[in-house]
């Protein structure tokens, strides 16, 4: 019996070096990233002058997702540049990119883009309205935030 | 506690740059106008915010023309 257990302790080391696993693994979580770099533009819009697609932003795009990633555009004012303190005095507006064409904003615009990850996309945006002579708009400031949201599909 | 701290920063960290602003801006300025009219009445014209704008008239006759000179604020 001593000889038999003595034979399985001398074996098993000899066994368990034999073969063996060692399992690697790494994990990349999931990147979505959007950045919007206004232009001067943006900030200095000439009211009195139409626009079409006057250049007011880069919009990059990132996401590394497997099924894609969808981005949501919206306005704080519905797609309209808004008097800062006359609520009525507005100017109506549409923004477009090479991809996505030409969009208003009256309610949330989605836009969807299947494809699998990594992507590293920049666009440019460009805005669209028709000019009204100043001494036809109430004086003041006129403001709208557009706000792009990222995430994956 | 620690673990759900580095957790909440990992959400965080995983959330930044998912979300982007683009401001929009635009002034216009204040314009003021008048205009004669055909029998010598003033119409005045302003795209300020609650403020009637009050020109000053001046009338002098020189050699018998009466010349009128507005000054608008």
């Amino acid at each position: 019996m001593k000889k038999l257990l003595l034979a399985l302790l001398v074996a098993s080391p000899v066994w368990a070096a034999t073969t063996d696993t060692l399992l690697l693994k790494g994990t990349v979580p999931a990147v979505l990233d959007i950045d919007v770099v206004p232009t001067t533009l943006a900030t200095t819009l000439p009211l009195d002058t139409t626009q079409i697609n006057g250049y007011v932003a880069d919009v990059n795009v990132k996401w590394n997702t497997v099924s894609g990633a969808k981005v949501v555009i919206t306005s704080a004012n519905g797609g309209q540049l808004r008097h800062s303190s006359v609520a009525t005095s507005v100017i109506n507006y549409t923004l477009q990119t090479p991809s996505a064409g030409t969009f208003a904003l009256t309610s949330p615009q989605t836009f969807s883009a299947p494809i699998a990850g990594p992507q590293n996309i920049t666009e440019a945006l460009g805005i669209n309205y028709t000019g009204v002579p100043y001494d036809l708009l109430v004086e003041g400031d006129y403001t709208d935030t557009v706000t792009f949201t990222i995430s994956a599909i | 506690m620690k673990l759900l701290f580095l957790s909440l920063l990992i959400s965080f960290s995983a959330l930044a740059g998912q979300s982007s602003s683009l401001i929009l801006r635009a002034r216009v300025p204040a314009i003021y106008s008048v205009e004669m009219t055909p029998n010598g009445g003033l119409v005045t014209h302003s795209n300020q915010v609650g403020r009637a704008p009050k020109p000053t008239i001046q009338t002098t006759l020189r050699n018998g023309v009466r010349l009128v000179t507005v000054t608008h604020p």
